[in-house]
């Protein structure tokens, strides 16, 4: 394994130097800004996250500034944050409360970069008619005057961020994998973008972008981290992270924040004190298609 | 000595290979007029997939609720193209049949095209095509053996390279005046029939291991995959066949025909019991997990297309089905000619579009979302057939040319030994 | 008429105080505007009507929706003690500590809101806790959460929408 990997670096070590020089053959000086292309060839022949060293990310971080800073004008910092220890991160979701404000949804897609005007959200809010579980009966489109609407319910979803999850399992490249803290994540430089693990999810949690992301300079979240919000590309996929920019230093996520009725419960499921653990404890809680068998560390609950 | 013995195999290679390329070159104005047409094609597509790689994926009909379309669905089919035209020779060597041997060589030039084509397809599906190389063993990092889709990757690539190994026995030894030894080649070719049932198999169960995709979610996926790639495998080996008979010096015997065609009827039989199957079981409760069936059949949300499609894939299906089960009509060049084409469209809208895309509606969430390919997705997809047809003629050609013309080398070889 | 007067004026000069206090209750901080009146500005010399009525100047602001007509302003507001909360078999309650006095009829949701199945949390997920109370979100004269105009509904795949000026859609 460890002779596989150092060969693997050492071809991929050689081509990039073989390239850079074909490129040109000034890239002798480390001190003068690296140009576009030679940055895109260096993305291009970068390994896998999981795999790279220290180095080696604090390079592809400043990579990943420099391009947007190319491409959009804008400074971003993006950060890999790691996972907090003794943590494993966990949602649940009152649909007493749950008014379908879509609050959530506008919020998610500001903080996390996603390109307006592509329908691409990571959370989808589905209202239901009273008496039926039933999704296909769900409308997602809905645009009433006022919410809630008297005929319907509503039904949040996102990324249930499972413990045995069935995208992970699909990627044929393994670009997609479970943090320590339970987040499951994407290297946005991995991805091949054959969206395997779109069909495998049961939660339709996982988006692709099927053009580049439509983002304007001054809509840009500088904050940013390499797992979860920075600028995305063309052909790859995204979901939801948890926010894993603002929930890894403490901070909510940017739906919870939103909510403005308070249907939405963050907290670590290993902290007996944590609300989370009182509501999974107290409360009359269930899964959403736990019968897929993938494990969610996502719970739905009624007022009682 | 041993120097001068391999300095001569590998001058008889070059020459071979050589003697191949010259050969691809030489044809009337049929083939030059058949491989221009092809190549214009293929440029028109080029330029259509050069849209998708500038603005991505977005300019296809595609999208998040209906993630695979026509590329996949193509990719399905041609993956049971390749699986069948390996399999359909089982028959050769297990019964003994010397006519079935004689073609061995064509099956596998249309196996290679197939497979060719059917990697093709996957490749204009992905977002990041340039990345390919993180699907490579060591350099990339291939999620084998959890991802059923690395898997496929392996499948393919082994079976290609297991079929070029088996061409290149076949001909380069014909080539050099020997006459290849079957104790030598036939092991290759069991792992090539045993490679031909894995790709298809896996390629279902690329669909079938998705407990969210409840259309696809059926043990007989598999096996219906298999059945009715065999049929449209030897509808199209039939029609390829009878093509080379007319514009080569390939001679096709009327029994080699109707071994073919008896395989065919036992394949399609298969096909349609499997099928039979799967909408007895999605039609007898009205349960969750058969909406997407229920849509197909019944078009409640507008997939008209795809309903009238899959109806008429069942109409020629069975019609064709009834033509081949008669002994008199079978033998009938034109009914069975006829059947074949009926069966080759009738496998392809039911598999390659009638399969695919109906498992995505509804989506998980439950949203009716519809899929008509766009203008470029479909010049992208004729141009990847063209590119199919390319391969499988100069593959042809030169196995024609050595297996049944006279393409030799030019000097007599001394030593006999068929080592290569 | 002439006291509606002097009082609406007064009124507008009272200091209208919203104190972000992060007084501790139980296990947990709570956080939120704190909107204390002084009614004594009036109140000293003028009694206050004790019998339930339409509201007038100068508390015709005051639309009081609460327990379907059942509560007055006294179920919750002593007149010898304007500074502090007092229900009718509540203890005296601080204005910063109101689910003291809600929980007399809403003990469910306090048990949930103390729990954190109620409301909700802010700033951090770790660390010690800091929630909203009550009065932060609900109009303690009129509770119930008012309908919202829903933000707009995702996309359709197949419309399509121009993105700058290059040739692109999503779905089609």
């Amino acid at each position: 394994m460890v002779d596989n990997r150092s060969s693997r670096r050492g071809f991929l070590q050689g081509t990039v130097a073989l390239t850079a020089l074909l490129a040109g053959g000034c890239s002798s000086s480390k001190e003068q800004p690296k140009t576009a292309f030679e940055d895109s060839v260096a993305t291009f022949f970068q390994d896998n996250y999981q795999v790279m060293t220290k180095d080696e990310i604090k390079e592809v971080l400043a990579r990943v500034e420099r391009r947007v800073k190319r491409e959009y004008g804008v400074d971003i910092k993006c950060e890999n944050t790691p996972p907090v220890a003794d943590v494993a991160f966990g949602y649940a979701l009152n649909l007493s409360k749950c008014k379908g404000t879509r609050r959530c949804v506008e919020a998610c897609v500001s903080e996390n970069n996603c390109g307006r005007n592509h329908s691409l959200e990571n959370i989808r809010v589905l209202a239901m008619p009273h008496g039926t579980m039933d999704l296909n009966k769900s409308d997602h489109y809905y645009d009433h005057e006022q919410v809630p609407n008297s005929n319907d319910w509503y039904l949040p979803i996102q990324c249930h961020q499972c413990d045995e999850p069935a995208c992970v399992q699909a990627c044929p490249v393994e670009a997609t994998w479970k943090e320590k803290d339970g987040i499951v994540v994407i290297d946005y430089d991995w991805c091949i973008g054959c969206r395997y693990c779109s069909v495998a999810c049961p939660y339709w949690a996982r988006h692709f972008n099927w053009s580049k992301p439509n983002l304007q300079p001054d809509e840009i979240n500088p904050k940013t981290h390499y797992l979860g919000n920075r600028p995305r590309e063309a052909g790859v996929m995204e979901k939801c992270t948890f926010c894993i920019q603002k929930t890894r230093k403490g901070e909510l996520p940017a739906c919870q924040e939103a909510c403005p009725t308070g249907a939405r419960v963050f907290g670590n499921l290993l902290d007996p004190q944590s609300e989370i653990r009182y509501i999974l404890e107290n409360k009359n809680v269930f899964r959403l298609k736990e019968e897929q068998g993938t494990q969610p560390n996502f719970w739905y609950f009624y007022d009682v | 000595m041993s120097k001068e013995k391999n300095s001569t195999k590998n001058h008889n290679k070059v020459e071979f290979i050589l003697a191949s390329l010259i050969h691809c070159f030489k044809g009337g104005w049929l083939y030059w007029g058949w491989m221009l047409s092809l190549i214009a094609i293929v440029v028109y597509g080029a330029m259509a997939y050069g849209q998708q790689a500038r603005y991505g994926l977005s300019v296809t009909g595609l999208s998040d609720q209906i993630t695979w379309g026509l590329y996949i669905g193509n990719f399905t089919f041609f993956v049971g193209v390749a699986a069948a035209a390996v399999i359909l020779v089982i028959p050769a060597y297990l019964l003994h049949r010397n006519q079935m041997r004689r073609v061995t060589i064509l099956g596998e030039s249309l196996a290679v095209a197939a497979v060719i084509v059917a990697m093709l397809f996957v490749t204009a599906d992905l977002g990041q095509p340039l990345r390919f190389w993180h699907a490579l063993p060591l350099l990339g990092k291939l999620n084998f053996p959890t991802s059923i889709l690395a898997w496929d990757i392996v499948v393919l690539a082994l079976y290609l390279l297991v079929n070029l190994i088996i061409l290149w026995y076949l001909l380069y030894n014909k080539f050099c005046h020997k006459s290849p030894v079957v104790k030598r080649y036939f092991p290759v070719i069991v792992v090539a029939i045993i490679l031909g049932l894995s790709i298809h198999t896996v390629t279902a169960f690329m669909l079938s291991g998705n407990p969210s995709r409840p259309f696809w979610h059926t043990a007989i996926l598999a096996p219906r995959f298999i059945a009715s790639a065999f049929a449209a495998g030897a509808a199209l080996m039939i029609i390829l066949f009878q093509i080379l008979h007319i514009t080569s010096k390939f001679r096709l015997s009327k029994g080699l025909i109707r071994e073919i065609a008896l395989i065919m009827v036992f394949a399609q039989f298969f096909s349609l019991f499997l099928l039979g199957a799967e909408i007895y079981t999605a039609f007898y409760h009205n349960t969750a997990h058969d909406v997407s069936a229920h849509l197909l059949f019944t078009s409640n949300i507008g997939h008209d297309n795809l309903t009238l499609s899959i109806y008429l894939a069942i109409a020629a299906g069975l019609s064709a089905f009834s033509i081949l089960m008669v002994r008199r009509f079978r033998e009938n060049v034109s009914l069975l000619n006829i059947a074949s084409i009926l069966i080759f469209f009738a496998v392809w809208s039911e598999k390659g579009l009638g399969l695919v895309i109906p498992g995505f509606v509804p989506t998980p969430l439950g949203e009716m979302a519809q899929y008509t390919p766009s203008t470029i997705e479909i010049k992208v997809a004729i141009a990847i057939w063209a590119v199919g047809a390319i391969i499988f003629t100069l593959l042809a050609k030169v196995a024609i040319a050595i297996e049944f013309g006279g393409l030799r080398l030019k000097r007599p070889v001394e030593n006999t030994d068929t080592e290569i | 008429m002439f006291y509606s007067i002097i009082s609406a004026a007064l009124l507008l000069l009272l200091p209208v105080s919203p104190i972000w206090a992060g007084e501790k209750e139980a296990s947990f901080k709570l956080t939120g505007p704190v909107t204390t009146l002084a009614c004594k500005m009036c109140h000293t010399w003028r009694k206050p009507v004790l019998k339930q009525r339409d509201l007038k100047a100068p508390h015709n602001k005051i639309k009081l929706n609460h327990g379907a007509g059942q509560l007055w302003c006294f179920s919750c507001h002593k007149e010898n003690n304007y500074a502090n909360l007092q229900g009718d078999k509540s203890a005296v309650v601080d204005f910063k500590n109101p689910q003291k006095l809600c929980r007399t009829c809403h003990f469910r949701q306090v048990k949930s809101w103390r729990g954190g199945a109620h409301g909700k949390r802010t700033g951090s997920w770790q660390g010690e806790r800091t929630s909203w109370r009550c009065t932060a979100c609900h109009n303690p004269h009129s509770p119930q959460i008012a309908p919202f105009k829903p933000s707009p509904p995702p996309r359709r795949p197949g419309t399509v929408v121009n993105i700058d000026k290059s040739e692109s859609k999503n779905g089609g």
